[in-house]
């Protein structure tokens, strides 16, 4: 069914962010049913958002959105050309690459940013 | 196993391909556009008609310029028409996606049906209120 070789890494690890986003979906789309309830509520949700739990939290989720995305290309890539199948393993590491520095860049600029 | 399958598989991988377009923008509107008093709203096809009071209420109250900032990005109904696309592709990927886990992982036939008719039910209903959400998102300029 699966290959468990050197793929197996991106295949769970593709799993677990695509579940912890479908969880931050949930989140993210109560926090926008209390914020379209008038501008106190509103503003009550982009305070908690605010705190330092809530920025880490996103940090988080853009590692989690980084991998599931570059990587989710490299397997769309794969299935429909024969290059990236045979690239494969390349392409795996050249994700792993892009997610590193996109994620070091991106936390940064996240977490410097005002509160 | 699974009939229809392949209708399923082929579309997991467009919605894919969609959101990985549309998460950019909405990343940058959100986190960068919106940002503190950023009012470039013409420079997106901005079309409320009561601009200048928005702008003038944020002015006024710098601490709930991200609502009005939202106010302004939702009165051009073509960002709500992409925020309710994102939802849709969001809640479809997503759900779809638990169903696959599910899919492979439970042997079980009857744990299996349940548990898929209960993601699909969770993922509708979020979706609905997702919608709704967008929809009713009505800008109070008191």
């Amino acid at each position: 069914m699966y290959k468990v070789r050197e793929g197996y890494f991106s295949w769970i690890l593709h799993k677990i962010t695509g579940v912890s986003i479908v969880l931050f979906l949930l989140f993210h789309i109560w926090g926008m049913s209390r914020m379209s309830k008038g501008p106190e509520a509103f503003d009550a949700v982009i305070a908690a958002y605010k705190t330092p739990l809530f920025r880490a939290g996103e940090v988080l989720l853009l590692g989690a959105i980084l991998f599931h995305a570059i990587n989710g290309v490299r397997l769309i890539l794969g299935e429909f050309t024969v290059w990236a199948m045979e690239k494969n393993k390349l392409l795996a590491w050249l994700a792993y690459a892009l997610v590193g520095v996109l994620f070091l860049v991106g936390a940064y600029f996240m977490w410097r940013a005002e509160g | 196993m699974n009939s229809g399958g392949s209708k399923g598989w082929l579309l997991q991988r467009i919605s894919g391909a969609l959101l990985f377009l549309m998460l950019g923008t909405h990343f940058y509107l959100y986190h960068y556009f919106m940002g503190p008093a950023d009012w470039g709203f013409q420079s997106i096809g901005y079309g409320a008609t009561d601009l200048e009071a928005l702008k003038a209420l944020a002015l006024a109250d710098p601490s709930r310029s991200t609502y009005y900032a939202l106010a302004g990005l939702f009165a051009n109904p073509v960002w709500k028409a992409f925020d309710i696309i994102l939802i849709t592709l969001g809640t479809y990927h997503g759900f779809y996606g638990i169903h696959s886990i599910i899919d492979d992982w439970m042997t079980h036939n009857t744990r299996r049906n349940l548990s898929n008719w209960l993601v699909y039910i969770i993922g509708f209903v979020l979706w609905v209120i997702g919608i709704v959400s967008v929809i009713s998102f009505n800008p109070q300029l008191v």
